[in-house]
């Protein structure tokens, strides 16, 4: 088998990248990813992350996210987009009598919205407070003169931070029901279900 | 005791040298046998072997780095013993996910006489090693070369196994590209 060939040779790569020091941890860099930390500033990254997706599923085209030319806004030497809140109809799954339900709402495409319907809708979520979410995807930007351009990926990943005592919610067999309607929400949200998305969960 | 004084034992044929190799990196190369087999009776008899084979084969071997040059005997005795036991149909440990995933890195081949040889597939995976930075390196070598569960790197590294995940299957695309660029075809 081929994979098992090259299994067997990486065995015999240089001594350097075998040594006792490859099985520690090294810091890994922190992701080239977006950071909702505002509401302001969520309202626009979500427009464009989801415009890139609805655009890249519609027209499979590469989508241009930052117009760095002098149709951009300059605020106080900052340079800004100015893109409207995307609304649309979202799924909200909620663990109701050890079922898994879910209600449909127009909403904004905020993620602090939708994980405070979500909390909302799952009573015994009432500790859980949103901190952050980061998207990233193994996509590859293009700058040039003017604009970058994204090139989607067909990967994505959402980091959904929680505040530290979310994690307690989450504990036990009706936490893991909670803690899937909450994935299925996100996942629903971001690709509607389309989308190869991985979700995971951190407390801070 | 360094690595240089158990050296020393092997190369004065004193048997302690056995037992301070096992005592100093027993748990290590059971570690990268267990991974590989996942058996408790095949990693002991693996690691064993390992001990037999390197008090045999030192002197003359004179390994710069003992680690490395155990690890790789217990790497190379374990996935031996793997394939006799895929034979015998009774796989386990990692490796078998690990090989699936490898199947992605391998480039698009054109006929069996095209294939490379050992030397040339043994340069380029370095010559791509090389071009890894050292976070990437590091979790590639501890899935493909330690054969690490991704949880247990995750958990090394602090942090989710969905980045872990995600981080190995670009490195995966990076070496098909890489492999296919230098020409080599398996």
């Amino acid at each position: 088998m081929k994979s098992e060939r090259l299994l067997k040779e990486l065995g015999n790569v240089n001594e350097e990248y075998t040594d006792l020091s490859q099985t520690e941890s090294v810091p890994l860099k922190k992701h080239n990813r977006i950071k909702y930390i505002t509401a302001g500033t969520a309202a626009a990254l979500v427009v464009a992350v989801g415009g890139i997706t609805l655009g890249t599923m519609l027209t499979g085209q590469n989508v241009p996210i930052a117009d760095t030319s002098s149709n951009a806004i300059e605020t106080a030497g900052e340079t800004t987009t100015e893109i409207a809140v995307e609304q649309r109809d979202i799924t909200i799954y909620y663990s109701e009598d050890g079922e898994m339900k879910s209600i449909t709402k127009n909403m904004k495409c905020i993620p602090k919205i939708i994980f405070g319907e979500w909390k909302q809708l799952n009573k015994s979520a009432g500790k859980a407070e949103f901190v952050n979410c980061y998207v990233d995807n193994n996509g590859t930007e293009i700058v040039n003169e003017s604009t970058v351009t994204y090139i989607v990926g067909d990967k994505y990943s959402i980091e959904l931070t929680l505040s530290k005592d979310s994690a307690e919610i989450f504990e036990g067999e009706e936490g893991k029901k909670l803690l899937s309607s909450l994935e299925k929400t996100f996942l629903e949200y971001f690709g509607n279900g389309q989308l190869n998305c991985e979700f995971s969960v951190k407390y801070e | 005791m360094e690595d240089s004084g158990i050296i020393e034992l092997y190369l004065g044929r004193d048997e302690g040298a056995i037992a301070q190799t096992q005592q100093k990196y027993g748990k290590q190369c059971y570690k990268i046998a267990y991974n590989i087999l996942g058996n408790r009776e095949d990693c002991e008899e693996c690691v064993n072997d390992m001990l037999v084979k390197v008090w045999n084969r030192i002197p003359p071997d004179m390994p710069h780095n003992l680690f490395s040059y155990i690890a790789k005997m217990t790497r190379n005795l374990s996935l031996n013993r793997y394939s006799e036991k895929k034979a015998a149909k009774r796989g386990g440990g990692q490796t078998e996910v690990a090989l699936s995933e490898l199947e992605e890195c391998i480039p698009s081949g054109k006929s069996v006489e095209d294939e490379c040889d050992d030397n040339e597939l043994r340069d380029a995976l370095n010559g791509f090693l090389g071009s890894l930075c050292t976070e990437k390196r590091t979790v590639f070598m501890q899935r493909y070369w330690y054969l690490m569960p991704i949880s247990e790197i995750a958990q090394k590294h602090g942090c989710e196994s969905g980045r872990i995940k995600m981080m190995l299957s670009r490195i995966r695309k990076e070496l098909k590209l890489y492999l296919e660029k230098e020409g080599i075809t398996l």
